[in-house]
């Protein structure tokens, strides 16, 4: 049961969840994206962007196929063609509608009751300016861990989808707030330089473009004496490379001192 | 109040300074109870001191208990979750301090 990870991307190497939603660029999204699955919380699928013209939905940019969440039942309402869940994850409610269907099991479907735990996979339908859930797959959690576990994944998905692209300046994730504030220069106050870059950016450029940038890594200490003099001292790259690496933007490779850009 | 349920982060012990009087949950694995109150170690191993629910009774080591903070920092209970025998606290405690740098979804 708690093998079913559909959005799972496990086996990746490169220890960062690769962009599933297509290479990097704005370009315009396609409908083959609307097969994507999308691990959110509730208050995501709250603030999913305004219907456009053609009646996508978009998050942090993107058109959003199926949903994949994990939320708290707390009502049902069982009707004749279909069953109402109202469902909570401690950022939002959602009314889920699940319609019946041969294939399921009935043993795990009368398992959900008030007041337990549930992964939903679905589409987010808007009616009258109402969310609803339209539900392909609703299961009880047994191993709580899922919950950490999705959340963090959360996490990881939006921040792959929203972090500044290495040297594409600002421009595109004006607006997502936690993000750019969590990347920003917390702490240091060095501005950008001649060419406007952040000074993560250029990190994170000079690392990706480094000959073994993409094979064993950049040594710490290249980093290091590269920014130094630009940063005020080697102690503040360390400290600067070790919040890259906290928030993920960065790893080590082959051993602690080899470094990557995760992209 | 039946059917709108309030947003609730998730808290350690740590954090409920920054809650009083509002709504959170706190997962925590069960060190004590009586029927009336219950002492949680939080995932950042302080203790918390929770009012239970009326009729509660907490079934497994670790609980989500869904609250109201008070001034002393004593969680009144209004409802809670099993969360098994088996949950990893310490990175739940990671998740949950990460997930305080993207208010937009948490």
């Amino acid at each position: 049961m708690s093998n079913f990870r559909p959005y799972s991307n496990a086996g990746q190497g490169t220890g960062y969840m690769q962009d599933s939603f297509g290479a990097d660029s704005a370009a315009p999204m396609k409908r083959a994206n609307n097969h994507s699955l999308r691990p959110v919380t509730i208050k995501q699928l709250l603030s999913v962007g305004q219907t456009q013209s053609d009646g996508d939905m978009t998050l942090d940019g993107r058109d959003l196929g199926q949903v994949v969440f994990i939320a708290v039942v707390r009502l049902i309402s069982a009707q004749s063609t279909h069953t109402t869940y109202t469902v909570e994850d401690g950022t939002g409610q959602i009314e889920l509608k699940k319609f019946a269907s041969d294939d399921e099991d009935a043993v795990e479907q009368s398992s959900i009751i008030q007041g337990s735990y549930v992964k939903v996979v679905g589409n987010l339908k808007e009616f009258q300016q109402r969310f609803s859930i339209t539900v392909h797959v609703i299961r009880p959690i047994q191993d709580m861990n899922e919950l950490t576990y999705h959340n963090l994944e959360v996490m990881l998905v939006h921040a792959s989808l929203t972090r500044s692209k290495i040297g594409s300046g600002t421009g595109s994730n004006v607006g997502v707030g936690g993000l750019v504030g969590m990347a920003g220069m917390v702490g240091t106050s060095v501005p950008g330089n001649m060419y406007g870059k952040s000074i993560d950016d250029q990190i994170s450029e000079y690392v990706g473009n480094h000959p073994e940038g993409k094979t064993n890594g950049v040594h710490r200490r290249d980093i290091t004496s590269k920014f130094a003099a630009q940063m005020g001292g080697a102690p503040a790259v360390e400290t600067k490379l070790r919040q890259l690496i906290e928030d993920g933007f960065m790893f080590s490779a082959g051993d602690d001192d080899h470094l990557m850009v995760a992209q | 109040m039946n059917n709108t349920f309030p947003p609730t982060p998730r808290i350690n012990s740590a954090m409920l300074g920054n809650h009083i009087g509002g709504h959170v949950r706190l997962v925590g694995r069960v060190e004590s109870q009586n029927s009336k109150f219950a002492v949680i170690v939080a995932s950042d191993n302080g203790q918390v001191h929770v009012q239970m629910a009326e009729g509660a009774q907490y079934g497994t080591r670790y609980m989500e208990i869904i609250g109201v903070v008070n001034q002393d920092l004593m969680v009144s209970e209004l409802t809670s979750t099993n969360f098994g025998d088996d949950f990893n606290l310490e990175i739940y405690n990671e998740q949950i301090i990460k997930a305080q740098k993207f208010p937009n979804i948490f």
